[in-house]
């Protein structure tokens, strides 16, 4: 099974407020986890997590 | 239907006022809504009224007692005398204590308290009836927060002396022979004090082992402290049935196909809890209902009907009280029009035996299921300053880690605080901390806190305080 998406509680619920699925996201922390810059690129169209 | 009756007119109905019902209303009206809470007994709920507090404050009277009593202490003489119907009255004004500040919590979120049973008449309709009174409300949006109550066996129907954990969390003395039917935390927590104040105590699981949910490895302090307290164990043992007379009862028990009989004042029956899902009216609110009595929601915490969320013990997951409270922010941030949603990596769950169980996360067996290879850490309170300086140096802090990455997963703690240390390795699951992350962080010396540092870097094999394999 995938391993579940790394990011703090708060990273998380920024982008649950977002509108964003965290899933989507491509991580560029330690083990891939998503920062809250992650989300934010994210949402210029940026970090995304290539299928 | 009463004429003339008055229908009112609220933004959020709760249902049930435990740690669900209450932190939902709570947050409900923190978020500008106007909440009526009802509940048919009290504030508070089981938890603090028939669960968690109560029975806390008799493990811990239970425990000094203990310390007392068995100079288990080097140097401490003892003289201990044991008055237990002031030890419930404490325990009473414990759970007043609490039960009152949920009270003021009410009062000053401006939250409407009512008592009185819910009956759904509609989708968004209820009336509440209470002694003297019946009244229709009408609501925007619900929350239903109704609890769990104790399954009754039918071969041992509940009586003077067969109890549920209610009763026996207010025994008027301390019972010379306690029988309990069900090994899982709730019969161990109250069989243990009971043993501690003195009873004899027997217990009888079905299972092949008491606390069953947990690792073998993890429970076995606990059986072991179980019988220096003279308890006696049968697992793998079906309850038959009980004869009750003026001042005693007897449980016919079969463990394989010998049939044995015990003989007590009481016969504890803690073999787990039951949604109140039914008498309610959900037919009439659309509400439907999953397996086993419990109502399947959404990741906010919505039922078949979209004005109605179901939080706590009465949907699936684990019955704990701390995720009755979490899901309660949910449903009422949901409502608010927040994009809350269900959503953690791990729940601890605790057993206040002695000595106390701690998990959170995911165990060893199930981490290599999950992630393959692991690293395990284990560290004795042995080999612990501040636990031998509280000449409580029996457990241990394993945590497990995914080896690859170094990621926790997982954290079981068997010992004195097991209960506060797991705090600690929740949150670092929670956010996504290695084995290296907690090991890098300085803990206070000496503490129990150390353990959990040490058992880190033993996970990473280079561990100071004791010595490397």
């Amino acid at each position: 099974r995938a391993r579940e998406v790394l990011a703090t509680p708060g990273v998380r619920k920024f982008a649950r407020e977002s509108g964003i699925d965290i899933g989507r996201v491509k991580g560029t922390g330690a083990n891939g986890k998503v920062t809250r810059e992650d989300v934010e690129k994210f949402m210029q169209g940026g970090n995304q997590v290539t299928a | 239907m009463v004429v003339g009756e008055f229908t009112e007119e609220v933004d959020v109905l709760v249902v049930g006022a435990g740690p669900g019902g209450y932190v939902a209303a709570i947050r409900a009206a923190q978020l500008g809504k106007n909440v009526t809470i009802v509940d048919k007994a009290e504030l508070g709920g089981v938890c603090l009224n028939r669960g968690c507090i109560p029975s806390k404050a008799l493990i811990s009277a239970a425990h000094h007692y203990e310390a007392a009593k068995e100079e288990t202490f080097p140097g401490i003489a003892t003289t201990a005398s044991l008055d237990f119907a002031k030890v419930q009255e404490w325990k009473q004004t414990v759970v007043d204590k609490m039960t009152g500040g949920v009270k003021t919590l009410m009062k000053g979120n401006k939250i409407t308290v009512m008592e009185g049973e819910v009956f759904f008449t509609g989708a968004n309709e209820a009336r509440v009836v209470t002694e003297y009174e019946g009244k229709k409300i009408h609501f925007q949006d619900c929350i239903l927060a109704t609890g769990s109550r104790p399954i009754e066996l039918r071969a041992l129907p509940f009586s003077k002396r067969v109890i549920s954990s209610t009763e026996a969390l207010s025994l008027p003395e301390v019972p010379e022979r306690l029988v309990v039917v069900g090994g899982g935390y709730i019969g161990i927590e109250l069989g243990q004090t009971y043993a501690k104040f003195g009873s004899k105590v027997t217990i009888v699981e079905g299972l092949d082992s008491i606390l069953s949910v947990f690792d073998a490895q993890l429970t076995r302090l606990v059986t072991r402290n179980l019988k220096k307290y003279n308890v006696d164990i049968h697992t793998g043992a079906l309850a038959q049935s009980v004869q009750e007379d003026e001042n005693s009862v007897t449980l016919t028990f079969k463990v394989k196909d010998e049939e044995k009989t015990v003989t007590a004042d009481y016969v504890l029956v803690t073999v787990g809890r039951r949604p109140n899902t039914d008498e309610i009216g959900l037919d009439a609110a659309g509400v439907k209902l999953g397996e086993k009595g419990l109502i399947e929601v959404d990741s906010q915490c919505r039922t078949s009907n979209p004005h109605i969320y179901a939080i706590g013990d009465i949907v699936p997951g684990a019955a704990l009280a701390h995720k009755a409270s979490y899901e309660g922010k949910v449903a009422a941030e949901a409502i608010a029009g927040k994009a809350s949603t269900v959503d953690y990596r791990c729940i601890p769950a605790v057993v206040f035996s002695d000595p106390e169980i701690a998990t959170v996360g995911v165990s060893e067996d199930e981490a290599k299921k999950q992630y393959g290879e692991v690293s395990v850490g284990r560290f004795p309170y042995a080999a612990n300053g501040r636990a031998t300086a509280l000449n409580a140096t029996d457990g241990y802090v394993k945590l497990i880690a995914e080896k690859e990455s170094g990621l926790l997963v997982g954290a079981q703690v068997i010992g004195v605080e097991a209960s506060n240390l797991i705090a600690e390795l929740g949150l670092a699951i929670e956010m996504s901390a290695t084995l290296e992350d907690v090991a890098l962080t300085i803990h206070a010396h000496p503490t129990l806190g150390e353990l959990v540092m040490e058992a880190a870097e033993v996970g990473l094999g280079s561990p100071i305080h004791i010595v490397a394999k």
